[in-house]
Parts: structure tokens; sequence; C-alpha cells
């Protein structure tokens, strides 16, 4: 069974059907889910809420009881496993923040990589892998 | 920046029938169970890095 971490970019485009990546989000997940565990942090959750309740990211976003509801209900599916951010996600992604020069908001990424490591997981499943590329201890998947 | 287009009236209308089912089913058995369940109009981005997330 592989453990996936799920990006938010990825949340978003299963959730929103006219997100650009809806189709290629929706063909591999539908390869995926009898082999695979997803899982994704309270982080995650948030920068998909706000995306998708957002006039700048959507002409129509949701509002925010809609995106209440779709969230709370998808982290009950079968396949989805929500992992805290620990005190060793924040040590591994501040550390690597000064090793790789990375800044401001780039360090939401190094803190989904950090949270992967905290808990042992390998996959990392997003649209923008190049955002991850120099991240060691991860294999990046960018469906379709 | 790149749009994309408006669902069809038959599009919307399979959101709508897959909204309505998605809330027959509180205890949603798979992630595939919330594919499109929303449709948000058009999207105002080609690539939703953490960039765009966070930019207001």
């Amino acid at each position: 069974m592989s453990k996936i971490f799920l990006d938010s970019n990825l949340l978003v485009a299963i959730f929103m059907q006219s997100d650009p990546n809806h189709l290629r989000v929706s063909i591999w997940l539908k390869e995926q889910t009898s082999g695979s565990e997803f899982y994704l942090s309270p982080q995650v959750i948030a920068e998909t809420y706000a995306t998708i309740t957002s006039p700048t990211k959507f002409k129509n976003p949701l509002t925010p009881e809609q995106a209440k509801t779709g969230l709370l209900q998808f982290l009950k599916a079968k396949e989805v496993n929500l992992v805290p951010i620990g005190k060793k996600a924040l040590e591994s992604a501040l550390e690597a923040s000064a090793e790789t020069g990375k800044r401001a908001r780039q360090f939401f990424d190094l803190l989904i990589w950090g949270t992967m490591k905290e808990h042992k997981i390998k996959i990392l499943a997003t649209f923008n892998a190049r955002d991850f590329q120099l991240l060691p201890g991860i294999k990046l998947i960018a469906p379709g | 920046m790149e749009e994309v287009e408006k669902l069809s009236q038959k599009e919307q209308a399979q959101l709508v029938e897959a909204l309505l089912s998605f809330k027959k089913k509180p205890g949603n058995k798979s992630i595939l169970d919330f594919l499109g369940i929303y449709n948000g109009g058009k999207a105002l981005y080609s690539r939703l890095d953490r960039n765009s997330i966070y930019e207001k």
C-alpha cells in the first residue's frame, strides 16, 4: 500500500471541476485508489480552503459553508489520513530553509516536506514538482 | 492569465446531480466521491503554486 501525501493544488483540483488540472487528477485518482493511502496535513486543508473560497482564484468561489462541509466530509473518506505538523516537521523545514536558501512563501513548501519526513511518507503528489525538486528523501508524482 | 471555459448546461446539471448524491452519503465511501463536486465557475489561474495560493 503506497502512502501518498497530497499537495494543496491537488486537493483543489479534486474538488473543483473548473480547475485546469481537474481531469488529470480525476484519471490519476481512479488509477491510484485501490493501492494507495492518501495523507495530508492541516496546512493542506487551510490552503485548499483559502483557494476554493477566493474570488481571485475562481470566478464563482465556494461559500464558507460549502467549503467547510466539503472539506470536513473529505477528511472522512476511507483512503484519507490527516497527520499533524509536529516539532520535528518544523525543525526539518527550518533546517532546510537555511540549506536551500528558500525564502518567504517558499517556506510552506518546506513545511510540507518536513511534515512528510516526520511521518515517514515518501511520495508527494503535486502539480508543482519543480518547487520540491531540491528536497531529498521524497519521490515526486505529477498526475497526468 | 489562462481562463477555463464555463461548464455547459448539461455539465452543470451533472454537477448538481453529483452534489445531491454527495449530500445523501454523509459517510462518504471513497475519495473518488469528491471528484468535481463543486463548480467554481472559471478558474482564474493556470498554475497554482504557493505564491499564488498565498497572494491576495
